[in-house]
Formats: C-alpha cells, sequence, structure tokens
C-alpha cells in the first residue's frame, strides 16, 4: 500500500498523465467541433493515424518541421472534407462513411509505409524529425507543481490552450454560434440565410485540423517515429471523452485528462502485486463509469425539464 | 432489368471461369523438382519472423538445384488460409511449409487427405494427441533458450540490480521469454528484482514507451521487451533515458544504426527465433530422408534455432566477463547440463510463484 502512495503522489506520475491525455485531448476536441456542428465524426481514428504517418514521412523527406505539420494538417483537413463529401453532399451514412475512412487509412497507412521503406510495422529505417520538450521559464521554478507542468512537449500544451480559445470560439463568436446552431436547430441558421452545409465544412476542417495534431503528436511527439496502428484506439477515446464531457471544450478537456490519469495508473501500477488483466482493464473501466455516469446526469436532468 | 440480370450473372460466370482456369494452371508439374509452397498468415515485410521464414526458403533454393518454391502472403485474412492449403495439396505440392498458430487449424484438418505430401508448420505444433498427423512436422522455438542468455546479460549489466520485463500480452507464448529470462538472471545474481509488465498489444507503441519509462523510474536499468513491435515504444524509452533494452524478433540494434543511432547504442543485443535455419535444416534432412515427419521437434541453441545477436553494438556495450558467461551458459545449456524451464509445461501458479519471487 505505502508503495501504491509512492507510485501515485511522485511528480513523474502526474507529469505523464499530461503527456498521456495529449492525444486524446486533440481527438476530443476534434469530435467536439464536428459532433457540435451536426455531422457524427467517427473517422477520427483514421485521420491521426494518417497524420501520424504524413508527419514522419514528410519530416523524413523534407527534413523541415514546419513543412511536415503544415503538410499533414493539409493531408487530414482533405481527409475530413471527403467524409463531408460522402456525408453532407451525397448524404452518405455518417457512421458508414467514418469508418470506411478508418479502414483506409488502417491498410492505407501500412501500404505506404512499405512502399516507402520496406517494412509493415514501423518506420525505424525513416529519420523522421521531433517536435522539441520546452521548459516553461516561470512555472519551472515553482515546486512540485514546475516539475509536473514544465518539461512537456510542446503539443501538449497547444492541446490545452485549444481547449480554452475553443470554450470561447464555440460560445462567443458569430463562427461559434453557427457551429452549435447547426447541429442544434438547422432551421434557424437558414431562417436568417446562413449557409448549414458550409458551416459543417468549416466545423469538419478544424476537426481534421486537430486530428493532424493528434496524429503528429503520437508519431513526433510521444514517439520519434511510426509503428502500424500505433493510435491504438485513441481516436474513439476521444470520442468517448467528448460524450463524457458533454461536447463541450472544457468538459471535454477534464474527461480526457481522467482518461489519462487512468491509463497513467495502469501503466505505473504494473510493479504491484495485482492481476495484470486487471490492470489492464482500469483505462476501459473509467470509460464506461464516465460514459455511465454522464447519461444517468442527462436523463435525471431531461426528466426534470420534461 | 431482366436483361440487366442476366447480364450480370453472366459476367459472373466469366469471372469464375477465369478464376478456375487460373487454379488450374499454377503450377503445373514441372519435371521432377520438389515442390515447396511456403504459405504466410500476413504479408512479407515485417522485418521478422516472415521475412525470416522467406529467408529460409530462398536459401533452400540457391542450395539445392530440384527445387521449386512459390512464396504465398496470405494477408491477414484467416478464410483464405484453409482454401489456401486445400489448393497447393491439391496441386500434388510436395512440402507445404505453413507460418504460425494460425495454419494449425487448416494443417489439421487437411493434411490427412493428402498423404503424399509433407507439411511442415513452424513455430507451432498440430495436435498430436488428437490424431496422427503421420505426414506433418512441426516446429516450434526454445525462445526460453535465448531469453535465458538475455537474462545474463541484462542481470550482469545491471547498477541497480533491478531489470524490466514488457511483454506484449500475458500467454504462454510470451511468458516463454519470461521465464527464461527470470532463471537467467537469477542465475548471475539470486537478489535480482525484475518488473513484469505487458502492455496488452503488439502494436501500441506509445504505450509501450509510457509503461517502459515508468519502468525506469521505478528503478529498471534494462529491460527486455518481447512485444512485437510495441516493442518499439521501449526501445526509444530506453534512448531518451540513457539505459538500455534487449530487442526480440530481429536485430532491432541494426534496424536503427542509420536513422538513428542513439536507440541502436542503447540495444545491447536482441532475441531471435531463427526461423530461416530451421526451415533449411528441415529441408536438408528431407533431403536425407531423416527429417521425423509426424513429431513436432522443440529446436533451441543447440540447433541453431535461436539465438542472441553478435553485432558491434553487443560487442561495443557489454562487459568482457558477461559475454564469456554467456558463452558458458551457452554451451553448457547445448550439453544440457542447464535446464531452461518453459512456460509451456508449468502450471499458471507456478509461474506466478516464479515472477513473485523477484518482484522488487
Amino acid at each position: 500500500m505505502i508503495q501504491l502512495f509512492d507510485i501515485i503522489f511522485s511528480t513523474g506520475f502526474f507529469h505523464s498523465i499530461l503527456r498521456v491525455s495529449t492525444p486524446i485531448i486533440f481527438a476530443g476536441l476534434a469530435a467536439v467541433y464536428s459532433e457540435r456542428s451536426g455531422v457524427i465524426n467517427v473517422s477520427i481514428e483514421g485521420v491521426m493515424l494518417t497524420g501520424a504517418l504524413s508527419g514522419v514521412v514528410i519530416s523524413a523527406l523534407t527534413r523541415s518541421l514546419w513543412i511536415s505539420i503544415l503538410g499533414t494538417i493539409l493531408i487530414c483537413v482533405l481527409m475530413a472534407l471527403i467524409l463531408g463529401l460522402l456525408t453532407l453532399n451525397l448524404e452518405a451514412n455518417s457512421i458508414m462513411s467514418g469508418l470506411a475512412i478508418n479502414i483506409l487509412a488502417q491498410g492505407g497507412t501500412i501500404f505506404i509505409l512499405y512502399i516507402l521503406t520496406g517494412s509493415k510495422g514501423n518506420s525505424a529505417l525513416l529519420n523522421s524529425m521531433q517536435i522539441p520538450n520546452v521548459e516553461l521559464p516561470f512555472i519551472k521554478e515553482i515546486p512540485v507543481i514546475g516539475h509536473v507542468l514544465s518539461g512537456q512537449n510542446i503539443l501538449t500544451y497547444v492541446a490545452i490552450i485549444v481547449a480554452f480559445v475553443s470554450h470561447v470560439f464555440l460560445f462567443r463568436t458569430a463562427t461559434g454560434v453557427a457551429i452549435r446552431s447547426a447541429g442544434e436547430n438547422p432551421d434557424a441558421l437558414i431562417s436568417v440565410g446562413i449557409n448549414v452545409k458550409k458551416v459543417r465544412f468549416i466545423a469538419l476542417t478544424i476537426s481534421g485540423i486537430l486530428s493532424s495534431l493528434a496524429g503528429i503528436f503520437l508519431s513526433m511527439g510521444y514517439m520519434n517515429g511510426f509503428t502500424a496502428n500505433m493510435t491504438a484506439g485513441r481516436g474513439f477515446i476521444g470520442i468517448a471523452a467528448n460524450a463524457m464531457g458533454n461536447q463541450l471544450p472544457l468538459g471535454t478537456l477534464f474527461a480526457s485528462l481522467i482518461f489519462g490519469a487512468a491509463d497513467s495508473a495502469a501503466n505505473a501500477l504494473q510493479v504491484l502485486k495485482i492481476p495484470t488483466q486487471f490492470i489492464q482493464m482500469i483505462p476501459y473501466i473509467t470509460t464506461i463509469l464516465g460514459v455511465f455516469i454522464y447519461s444517468v446526469s442527462t436523463s435525471k436532468r431531461k426528466r426534470r425539464e420534461g | 432489368m431482366k436483361r440487366n440480370i442476366k447480364l450480370f450473372l453472366l459476367i459472373i460466370a466469366v469471372i469464375m471461369l477465369f478464376s478456375l482456369t487460373s487454379c488450374g494452371s499454377e503450377g503445373k508439374n514441372s519435371g521432377d523438382k520438389t515442390r515447396i509452397a511456403l504459405l504466410l498468415s500476413g504479408n512479407l515485410g515485417d522485418m521478422s519472423f516472415l521475412d525470416s521464414a522467406k529467408k529460409g526458403t530462398d536459401e533452400i533454393l540457391s542450395k539445392y538445384d530440384d527445387v521449386e518454391v512459390r512464396v504465398i502472403e496470405m494477408g491477414s485474412d484467416a478464410t483464405k488460409y484453409e482454401t489456401n492449403v486445400l489448393d497447393f495439396s491439391d496441386d500434388g505440392y510436395d512440402i507445404i511449409i505453413g507460418s504460425g498458430w494460425q495454419l494449425q487449424e487448416p494443417f489439421q484438418n487437411i493434411a490427412e487427405n493428402y498423404p503424399d505430401t509433407t507439411y511442415i508448420l513452424f513455430d507451432a505444433s498440430v495436435d498430436y494427441e488428437k490424431s496422427e498427423y503421420s505426414n506433418v512436422y512441426s516446429i516450434t522455438y526454445k525462445v526460453n533458450e535465448a531469453s535465458y542468455l538475455a537474462g545474463i546479460l541484462a542481470a550482469g549489466m545491471s547498477n541497480t540490480e533491478v531489470i524490466g520485463f514488457l511483454g506484449g500480452a500475458d500467454g504462454p507464448g510470451i511468458n516463454d521469454f519470461l521465464v527464461g529470462y527470470i532463471e537467467g538472471a537469477k542465475s548471475v545474481n539470486k537478489d535480482i528484482k525484475v518488473i513484469v509488465g505487458y502492455i496488452g498489444s503488439f502494436s501500441d507503441s506509445p504505450k509501450a514507451k509510457e509503461m517502459a519509462l515508468a519502468q525506469y523510474n521505478q528503478g529498471a536499468d534494462i529491460i527486455f521487451t518481447a512485444a512485437g513491435s510495441s516493442g518499439i515504444g521501449t526501445l526509444e524509452a530506453a534512448a531518451s533515458q540513457g539505459k538500455y533494452a534487449i530487442g526480440v524478433d530481429s536485430d532491432q540494434a541494426l534496424l536503427f544504426e542509420k536513422s538513428n543511432p542513439a536507440i541502436s547504442n542503447s540495444i545491447p543485443t536482441s532475441t531471435l527465433k531463427k526461423v530461416d535455419s530451421s526451415l533449411v535444416r528441415a529441408y536438408d534432412l528431407y533431403n536425407e530422408g531423416k527429417l521425423p515427419i509426424g513429431k513436432v521437434e522443440n529446436l533451441g541453441l543447440e540447433e541453431d534455432a535461436v539465438s542472441l545477436t553478435d553485432n558491434k553494438f553487443y560487442q561495443d556495450i557489454v562487459p568482457e566477463d558477461i559475454k564469456e558467461k554467456i558463452e558458458v551458459a551457452k554451451q553448457e545449456i547445448i550439453e544440457g547440463k542447464i535446464k531452461v524451464s518453459t512456460a509451456f509445461g508449468i502450471s499458471n501458479d507456478d509461474l506466478h510463484s516464479l515472477i513473485e519471487s523477484v518482484r522488487p
């Protein structure tokens, strides 16, 4: 038991929570934008995976971080727009289209990896670049908190900032209000002469950018290289974080941190005498519990309102 | 509408006709050559297991003139496996080689109907208790022996007396590595502690990196990772912490030599299943009529079917006295003086008490 507290109450543990949560925060925010605009986007996982590979490949070829980030964002936005084309213009089922993109990404990334490197497992042969970690100048000096917050990857800070900016954007700007109305009451938008489809395309574009950052973080921040299927369901956990966070950017941020904490705990607890099967269940039990608590609270609220 | 359906049926019929003819024309008997089919339950380019099997048949091809080899990458669609085995059996191939447990069922279902064909299953075994399978030869690998040597290396090089193990999943296939590793480590240092973790995935490299960092934080200074592609995460964690990691399945130090030398310098060695040499050995024996068909052979250090990689990183990183210890242990295993336990025979309780005995 003492060992347990030693592990949980260490700065290293809290440091790892932010790191583990980052891809989930990005994916969760990507889900917030698309779902707020009324498009169910399950393709986040696949777009992340594509982003992870593109970042590695472009950075290895061009040796420029900026070109690789911009190129990757472009590719991922294109994928998100394909989802828009399928669901908005051609009126295909959005879940089916999303799953199709996921399967395409799963096979496609391995195919491209194989053509470029001859390996189907990882990009070990490519000399790709990494997005650096940074020390925060003043915060670093604060005991305990400084150690937790400072020295994270740049994208980790970006993720947290984006969550706060998204909150302002969705609730305080005209475009944000339009995105929310496109999901809640599209007829109202039409009545004031705004093109609903256009608003949804804007939301999907933002969603694509955020998914690409999640992917870039995995292969260029967290890791320094791509391995096949490295997203391992983080896109879907992001969608769950969005549901648990009540489609609010800050709620999603909070939910993502909870998932991240559960995952970090599972990683750190391997030393203890707990069956591994149980430890591996922790992140998923947390997800189920979270969604359960969320649905109970919403159904209660609905009953009260009804 | 009616015409459309007719047209559709016609197209289907033509397609079926073509696929039939293509089946028939495949591998017509070409003289007296021994015809070998290598059926892979996946695709080439995995940089380990399947590529190694292909290397084995390539070697057989260059060694013998009267051999013909077809390599089939069956992909991950398991429904294709049995059909492929059936096709090649029907075609009268002399030897059909199959990879891994995925081919066990198809071999069990089909082999006995084609007594003239010899089936070779590597890294798995058909269930000889269930039936005779007198034309199936199975190869399994004593990874526990190579892992024993890895354990000696890890415990010998550790300054903290804590070492780590990160497996892909908690099952006998992975635990066979673990059992050998713990026994080898204990043979060098009785008080060695081993942190044991399982990633629960063979592709989630970020998670592996996170778990490896946790193990390093908790005092381990060298980790053995048996987790397929996930293992790359462990290797990166080692490089970022200036610690060591032992790779698996392919020479992982050479893999990163050009792209990321920092990682290579953290990998003193990797354990290998030498599928290639075991297949060449099998064909050599087959050619002499000595292959024990109808049995499973468990191949280890003695047959050169498993090993630790010996490259320049091994030479540079590992101290001489540890290299010597490894060499001595290797000889003693080959001579039978050291018996390494395996996760395949032992009960769950025995396994857990072994892990408990080294828990930090």
